[in-house]
């Protein structure tokens, strides 16, 4: 029955999947601090249970879910998801959870939703990155989605990585993944939702607006102001790295159609 | 005579220890340096060029304060910074962008942060190649008008790390204060100078 529901996609013969130590061991999660190994590090000042997801905005249902009622309300699914960093290195790794959409849909957003935000937890005393006075960054860290975006099948929420829950470092309990996007669009921790009538503000454009735009689709066609985004180092399987081209959507062209109407090359 | 030599030695085989540390640890176990140990190379040989280019700035203070040893050095530690430099670069370009020349054009062109690396290690480059005696020699006093040249390699350097940051100021605000204090003894001693004192003087700072 399990394996009945469990779903496979996105990914080709020429993606090997990355170790699962690499994947728990090099990280961008600043509430614990900005070098690659800090979140690993410090994963275990943090505990995540139990956890709960606040509902708001342009919706006929807001409230509360828990962890337990979102994941025992439906069958989770795997997914192996290439993850491509804007800092130009990626990986391939295998998720289970639920798709985005599908949970989006259980608090009825009405026709006002036309943004999605998420918000990430603040609790500056298991996250010791959000102490620090180096950081650029203000927390909550904050990102968002237009709804078609939200709504598109790929647009998955995380429980589990290789099998196992989400660890600490990875974005424990539940994160988002939006695969053909950058990595930091991929908010980790969730713990709010809100529907938009507006575009929501995000923490990195907030931060360096003329460097991270709302949208952040994968494009080898369009650099980075500081560098090229043309190729990317693969942290691949068996810690090989090595240095393959960039696809336009991170490879995942069926998401092409939620831009047709819009000038990558003006959006960043 | 002896203790001298020792001391040579010392100095030369510390300095030269990061680079035999990390490129041991890459032939023999890469993955102990870390996830990805190219990035790692990289940024460790940009660290260790900074931190020499800084050490040799400190030795003329330090004498002016009358601890000499370290500016018995000075040509060795200021040549390290270019060996560090120049392992850098190679990195970059072989590890990094793995030869790929279109690319390395691109970046020449159009990032700022690889055009002043760039610059600032072509800086060095001439410092290191006037850097033998009988060239101290030959150029007299336009070698030390030509050795200030080491502020400019030290504020593109500079540059260079803080253009790359990205989230975490703590590294950037570290080596942009050593560097302030290093530069702004040498101001402060300027002034009264250019009032006072006879140009000749200057010749060592």
């Amino acid at each position: 029955n399990k394996v009945k529901s469990t779903v496979y996609r996105s990914v080709t013969a020429d993606d090997g999947i990355t170790d699962a130590s690499d994947a728990r061991q090099y990280n961008n999660f600043y509430e614990f601090g900005t070098s690659k190994q800090d979140p690993s590090r410090y994963a275990h000042e943090f505990n995540p249970y139990p956890w709960e997801i606040e509902v708001t905005g342009e919706c006929l249902k807001p409230g509360k879910i828990s962890l337990e009622d979102l994941l025992s309300s439906r069958a989770l699914e795997e997914r192996i998801y290439r993850l491509r960093c804007v800092e130009a290195w990626s990986m391939v790794i295998p998720w289970t959870g639920l798709e985005l959409g599908s949970v989006l849909k259980s608090f009825q957003p009405t026709s006002k939703a036309k943004y999605v935000a998420f918000e990430s937890i603040v609790r500056p005393s298991e996250f010791r990155g959000q102490k620090s006075i180096f950081s650029s960054l203000n927390w909550p860290y904050i990102e968002g989605l237009r709804m078609d975006e939200a709504m598109h099948p790929l647009a998955f929420l995380a429980v589990g990585m290789y099998g196992e829950p989400v660890p600490a470092q990875n974005g424990a309990p539940i994160r988002l993944l939006v695969p053909w996007k950058y990595g930091f669009k991929s908010i980790k921790s969730i713990v709010r939702i809100r529907f938009t009538e507006t575009e929501p503000h995000t923490t990195w454009n907030l931060s360096n607006p003329s460097e991270y735009g709302f949208y952040s689709i994968v494009n080898p066609n369009q650099p980075h102001p500081r560098w090229s985004q043309a190729n990317e180092r693969r942290i691949g399987p068996n810690g090989d790295v090595t240095r393959i081209p960039t696809q336009l959507f991170n490879g995942y062209s069926e998401v092409a159609e939620l831009y047709r109407d819009m000038d990558l090359s003006k959006y960043m | 005579m002896r203790a001298k030599k020792i001391y040579w030695w010392l100095v030369f085989s510390l300095s030269a220890l990061p680079s035999l540390y990390f490129g041991l640890i890459y032939f023999l176990n890469p993955r102990q340096l870390g996830i990805d140990p190219v990035e790692v190379l990289l940024a460790e040989s940009g660290q260790w060029a900074f931190r020499f280019l800084l050490i040799t700035l400190l030795c003329s203070p330090l004498r002016r304060l009358k601890l000499r040893f370290l500016s018995r050095y000075r040509r060795m530690l200021g040549l390290f910074s270019f060996y560090y430099a120049s392992l850098h670069a190679v990195i970059y370009v072989v590890a990094w962008i793995e030869l790929d020349w279109p690319i390395f054009i691109q970046d020449l062109v159009s990032r700022p942060f690889i055009y002043v690396g760039m610059f600032a290690w072509l800086v060095l480059l001439v410092l290191a190649a006037t850097s033998p005696k009988a060239v101290v020699r030959a150029l007299k006093k336009r070698w030390v008008i030509l050795h200030r040249l080491i502020y400019v390699a030290a504020l593109a350097v500079m540059v260079h790390l803080w253009m790359q940051t990205r989230g975490a100021i703590g590294e950037v605000l570290l080596y942009g204060c050593v560097l302030f204090l290093l530069l702004a003894e040498r101001l402060y001693r300027a002034v009264p100078l250019l009032n006072h004192q006879s140009v000749g003087k200057s010749a060592n700072n």
